[in-house]
Parts: structure tokens; sequence; C-alpha cells
């Protein structure tokens, strides 16, 4: 983690090469700033015909709105008039080890995707079987090619969990399909 | 009833067989959990919560919270030390200085170093946090709501503006907490805000559920998209197969003035309301350096390097409990999460806590003395156990993680609805940690915001809503100018460094990377 080891990120200029100015970041505070707006707008209408007083209901949703779209706009018009000035790296989130651009973004859309997918079934499907398949795919998802260790990981976590919640703990987890 | 009485109690309450066996599993799945590369003592925590639903008391709860926030530290220097991933950005420190330790065969070292610091300042910090909780909690009782108010704009701001690198980013990221603690019914009037007519938002969203999102959700999507990015060299315990030492005397007497000096930098620092530990922990390594006959080490794997931070994070820790006991103001992650558990079982933290639930805050607080000891016990001694739990491969690991994360909501919520909530909550996390947004600023407001804008309209509301109340109360302004002092604070090193000349340096993260 130390300056020396991480690496150079492609938007400073190396040995004289055109700088690249990622889009990512650009869009999200595009993103932010539009839906911020879009928050504002929705805090103006719910508030209807009532008076904004100091001590009214709509004046937080109105303050907290208005400073994300504020904030989101500085952002953006800083992110397009100086696309270099990323900040440093933040040890909290461990982003500095990798550049935005050395992501690849298909792995993480399929999980969201399995997530959802997951999530879905749950109720209907039961818990043992949505999670037994779920954690398999993840797995694979995440790059694991080891489909005996995965399966039989699956298999004995998701029983062991079911079991150990609505037997040992008393919480409720759906059976769904399976008799159990 | 006297301290000394409240604590004794409290021991007899913990010694139990029963709730010492809640310590020993607090502090067993602690350890486990914090091992585990990317987790962080809150969403240790918010992944738990749930096991804690069937029981009837509270106490039993919160001795294994209390056990699991320790375990949670102590499993995750080991991790920064071995394998370079600190969890929080109070371990970077550690991360730095231990696994250069770490790499130059001297890993076992910085293990005991840095356990034996975390037991001193844990202890002693503890011991501080039970003389001085009851005598703060009652200065606590006179403060109105505009101070309130003002301990809340402190808590955040302060936050915000030290935790992360970019103060327009952190405020974002603060914006977005508010706005999240804003959806729901309106405490005062019953107004829904932000609910788009969606029912299930009439309750609001809660903080397990974002913290769940943004720590358990966001992590894996955000560790998904770079897995070949990962550091996955576990620096050996042994190195060439010989066996070494923990610590030498000579390494001894390099580390405990550190730890002393770590102790005495962090616990005050946690225990104000601006508190988190990665500053003391910061301040610490600073420290350490610029008193160590060592210098040259530093970077390379200095044992000062590790024994002062570790000992300042952990006494910062038990600081932290400090504000959230007694005012009921979290200033980490983890110590939101607390108090979301303790709301859980209809325990307010604040200024009468140790009046209403005597039994139950000493029966906590005697458990972090107990915590602590075991931990000792358990670390070092089982530390080839947890290397194994290191080398979990990444790919189950983490399918697991967001299996427990959507039982977690799942389970707490009974709602689809909530556990689809909790994962745009990490894809918002997995966008804010790809362009480093600070996360803590999120969930600080989350849970401050809407107990910040009840007590601006509880003391509008005495006032006859004449704004004035907010600058006519020293204490009030006090606190009001400290947020200020706080916001400014990170750029001082930076105007300094520019009539000096040169770039600031900040730990090894300068802007120049």
């Amino acid at each position: 983690m130390s300056a020396s080891e991480s690496p150079a990120r492609p938007e400073a200029p190396r040995d004289g090469a055109p700088a690249r100015h990622p889009v990512g970041p650009r869009v999200f505070a595009g993103v932010l700033f539009v839906s911020g707006g879009g928050l504002f707008w929705y805090a103006f209408t719910e508030s209807g015909d009532d008076p904004i007083t100091l001590d009214s209901p709509h004046l937080a949703p109105l303050v907290v709105t208005g400073l994300w779209t504020v904030l989101a706009a500085v952002l953006l018009v800083k992110s397009l008039v100086r696309p270099d000035e990323a900040p440093p790296a933040d040890p909290e989130t461990d982003a500095g080890e990798t550049d935005p651009a050395d992501v690849r973004w298909l792995t993480p859309a399929l999980l969201a995707v399995a997530l959802v997918g997951y999530v879905l079934l749950l109720p209907t499907v039961g818990f043992l079987i949505t999670t037994t398949v779920f954690f398999f795919a993840a797995a694979v998802i995440l790059g694991s090619r080891r489909w005996w260790r995965d399966g039989v990981i699956a298999v004995v976590l998701s029983t062991a969990v079911y079991f150990a919640f609505t037997r040992l703990l008393d919480i409720f987890l759906p059976s769904g399909v399976l008799p159990i | 009833m006297s301290i000394l009485d409240g604590l004794l109690d409290g021991f007899a309450t913990v010694l139990s067989p029963e709730n010492l066996l809640f310590a020993a599993i607090g502090v067993t799945v602690g350890t486990f959990v914090g091992v585990l590369p990317g987790i962080g003592p809150a969403l240790t925590i918010a992944l738990l919560l749930p096991v804690t639903f069937s029981m009837d008391s509270p106490t039993g709860a919160f001795i294994m919270f209390a056990g699991i926030y320790y375990g949670a530290m102590y499993g995750g220097s080991t991790t920064s030390i071995l394998l370079n991933t600190p969890g929080e950005s109070a371990s970077v420190a550690t991360a730095i200085e231990g696994h250069q330790m770490a790499l130059r065969g001297r890993a076992k070292t910085a293990l005991a170093t840095s356990a034996i610091g975390s037991f001193v300042a844990g202890t002693l910090s503890t011991l501080a946090l039970t003389l001085f909780a009851v005598p703060l909690a009652s200065l606590a009782v006179n403060f109105q709501a505009s101070d309130y108010f003002a301990l809340a704009v402190l808590a955040m701001l302060s936050v915000t503006a030290l935790v992360g690198r970019s103060l327009l980013r952190g405020l974002l990221s603060l914006a977005v907490g508010l706005f999240i603690g804003l959806v729901g019914l309106d405490e005062l009037t019953g107004q829904a805000r932000f609910t788009f007519g969606t029912l299930e938002l009439f309750e609001g969203i809660g903080v397990t559920l974002v913290i769940v999102g943004l720590f358990a959700v966001g992590e894996t999507l955000h560790v998904a998209g770079r897995l070949r990015h990962l550091p996955d060299h576990i620096a050996p315990l042994d190195p060439g197969g010989r066996r070494v030492g923990w610590m030498s005397r000579a390494d001894l007497s390099r580390s405990w003035r550190p730890w002393l000096r770590g102790t005495a930098v962090g616990f005050p620092f946690g225990a104000l309301p601006a508190g988190g530990a990665d500053i003391p922990t910061f301040l610490s390594y600073m420290w350490e350096k610029r008193l160590s006959k060592h210098r040259k080490e530093f970077g390379k794997g200095a044992v000062e390097g590790v024994a002062g931070p570790e000992a300042a994070n952990n006494a910062a820790f038990s600081g932290v409990l400090i504000p959230l006991l007694t005012l009921g103001i979290p200033t980490s992650a983890t110590a939101a999460v607390m108090l979301a558990s303790f709301q859980v079982f209809n325990v307010q933290p604040g200024p009468q806590l140790f009046e209403k639930s005597s039994a139950l805050v000493w029966a906590l607080i005697a458990s972090l003395y107990v915590g602590n000891v075991m931990l000792l016990l358990l670390n070092l001694p089982l530390i080839r156990l947890w290397v194994q739990v290191l080398k979990i491969p990444r790919p189950p690991l983490y399918a697991g993680i967001l299996v427990f994360a959507t039982i977690g909501v799942y389970a707490v919520s009974g709602s689809v609805f909530q556990v689809l909530l909790a994962y745009g909550v990490g894809v918002l996390g997995l966008f804010m940690r790809m362009y480093r947004f600070p996360i803590a600023p999120v969930i600080l407001g989350a849970i401050l915001g809407p107990m910040m804008e009840i007590q601006f309209r509880r003391a509008l509301l005495i006032s006859n809503n004449d704004l004035s109340v907010f600058v006519t109360r020293p204490l009030t302004v006090t606190l009001l100018a400290l947020a200020v002092v706080a916001v400014v604070l990170p750029f001082l090193p930076k105007w300094i460094a520019r009539l000096r000349g040169r770039s600031r340096d900040r730990l090894a993260f300068g802007e120049d990377d």
C-alpha cells in the first residue's frame, strides 16, 4: 500500500504520452447531479401548498437535496474543467490499489443480476435451493473453477444456516417448495 | 450506585457461565470475521444482528457484541499484518509497518506487539471509560435540544472532514446519508417524505440495511471488479521453516512506551464527539516516527509503528463508547451499528442510560475487560488457526458474504423489497468506492441526520421559532465553532506545507502518489 507500490494512474501522463481522461468520474458526478436535482424537485412538489417554515417537515428535505445538488454541480464542473485532478487513494475504501480503468465491469454486473434473481426467488422456491444455487453461481462468477468444492460448500452452508436459523435461533427462513 | 458497585455488579453478571459463553462466542466470531479480508467490525456486527433476535435479554446480546467489537479489531490487525489489506482506515498504519515486518520475517513480532498493545490499550481505556462515563453522563443531563443539534453537526462534519481525502466528496457522501435518513414518516408530524408512494418506505431505511448494503454488497461488488489486483500473498509466520519467537527483550523495550503513548492519544480522541480512530492512529504513527531512535526503519517495518497505532486504534475504539453511551451520539460506522443494535432491544443510549439500564451498561463495560483477556488468550496461541482462515479462497468467501448479507436483511425485515433496497445501496457503494467517496459519512448522516433535525425543530419549538437559540447558548456556540474548526483543520497541513514550500505527507498516501 505504500506510495512506491501503487500503480500509476493512467490519466497521469507518462513519458510524454497524451493523458487519458476517464469518463466514469464525470458520468458519476453527472448522475449525482441529476438525481440530486430530481430529488430536490420531488421534495418541492411533496411540500405542496404548505408554507416552508423553519419548523416544517419540508425544510430538511429541501435543504439536504439542495445541498446534494449544489455539491454535485461543483464536482461535475470540477471534473469537466480539470479531469486530471483525482483525489488520492482513500485507505478506507482501499480503492487506491486499482484504477477504475482496470476494473472489469462484467463480474460485478453478473453478480448483481445473480443477487436480484436470488432474492426474487427466495420466498417462493425457498432458502435451501436458492442459496445453494446462488452460492455456487456467485463463486463461479467470482472466478472459481473448483466446481466440486464449491458445490459441496454450497450445499453444506445453506443446509447448516437454514437449520441453525430456523431450529436453533427461531428465525424464519422460507422453506419454499421443499417439504422441510 | 457508585462506580465500583456498578462495575462489581457488572462483573457478577458477566462471570455467570451463560454470559461467559456469550463473551467467548463474541470474541471468537468477532476474530474469525475480522480476519476475513475486507470485513471490518461494523459489518461484522451488522451481519450478526439477526442472530441475537431470539435472545430474551439484551444483556447476553450486548456482551456478545462487545466481544465482536474487540474481536473484529484483533482479527483485523492479523489481516493487515499478514495480508496487507486493512479492513478500515484506522488499520492503515498497522498494514504499512506490520506488513513490512512480516515481509522481513518478523510477522510474529508484529502480531505480538499488536495483540499485547491492543490488550494494554483496551484494558486501560476501558478503565478510563469506567471512571469517566458516569460523570460525563451526569454532565450530559444538562444538555438541551440546541446542544444536541450542535453535537450532531460536530460529529458529522468532523468525521466527514477528517476521514476522507476530499472534502467535497465527503460532504456529498454526507448529503446522501442525510437523504437516506429523511426517507419515511416524519417523527414529529407523521408527514411522509421521499416514500414515492411505497408503503414499505414509510418506516424509513434502517441503518443496518445501509451498512450491509455499503459494506457487504458494495465491497463485494467492488472486489469482484478487480479480482486480479487483490493481494493474496500471506506472509509466513516462521520464514524458512525455522520457528522464531514472538518478541525479544529488545522488541518489548521498544514497544511498551508506544503502547502507553498510543493509549494516551487514542482514548481522548475517541471520546470526543468528533471521534473516530483514524486521526489518533495517524497521530500516534507520526509521533512514534518522530521519537524513535530507529527512524530509518519506518516504512520498512518498525515495531514502534505497529505498537503505537494499534494501541491508539484500540483505545479510540473504547473511547468512542463514551459519546455513544452517554450522549447517544455514534462517531464511527461501528458505533452507528452498535446504536442500531441498542435500538433493536429498545435501549436508548444517552444521559439516562446509566440510571435506566444500569445493570445492562455495567455488564457491557465489565464484558469489555473480560473480552480483552479472552482475546489475548485466544489470539496469539491460535494464530495458526487464524492464518488458515486467511487462506479461505476469495470466490466462496465473497459468495458467502453475499448470502449472509441477504439473510441479514431478509431475516430482520422479511421483505424482498428491503433486500433489493440493500442491493441498491450496495451498487451505490460500489461506485462510491470506485470514485473515491468516503463511506463513513453516509452512515453517520443516515443515523445522525434524523436526530439532528428533531433536535433542531425541538429547540425552535422551545424558543418560539427564534433562531438565536443556536447562538446564545455558550455550549451550543462552542460545539458549532468546533464543527467549523473541524472542516478547516484538514486544510491546515496543506497550507502550512505550502508556506514551507513542500507538499503534505499524510502517511504514505501523498497526493502525488
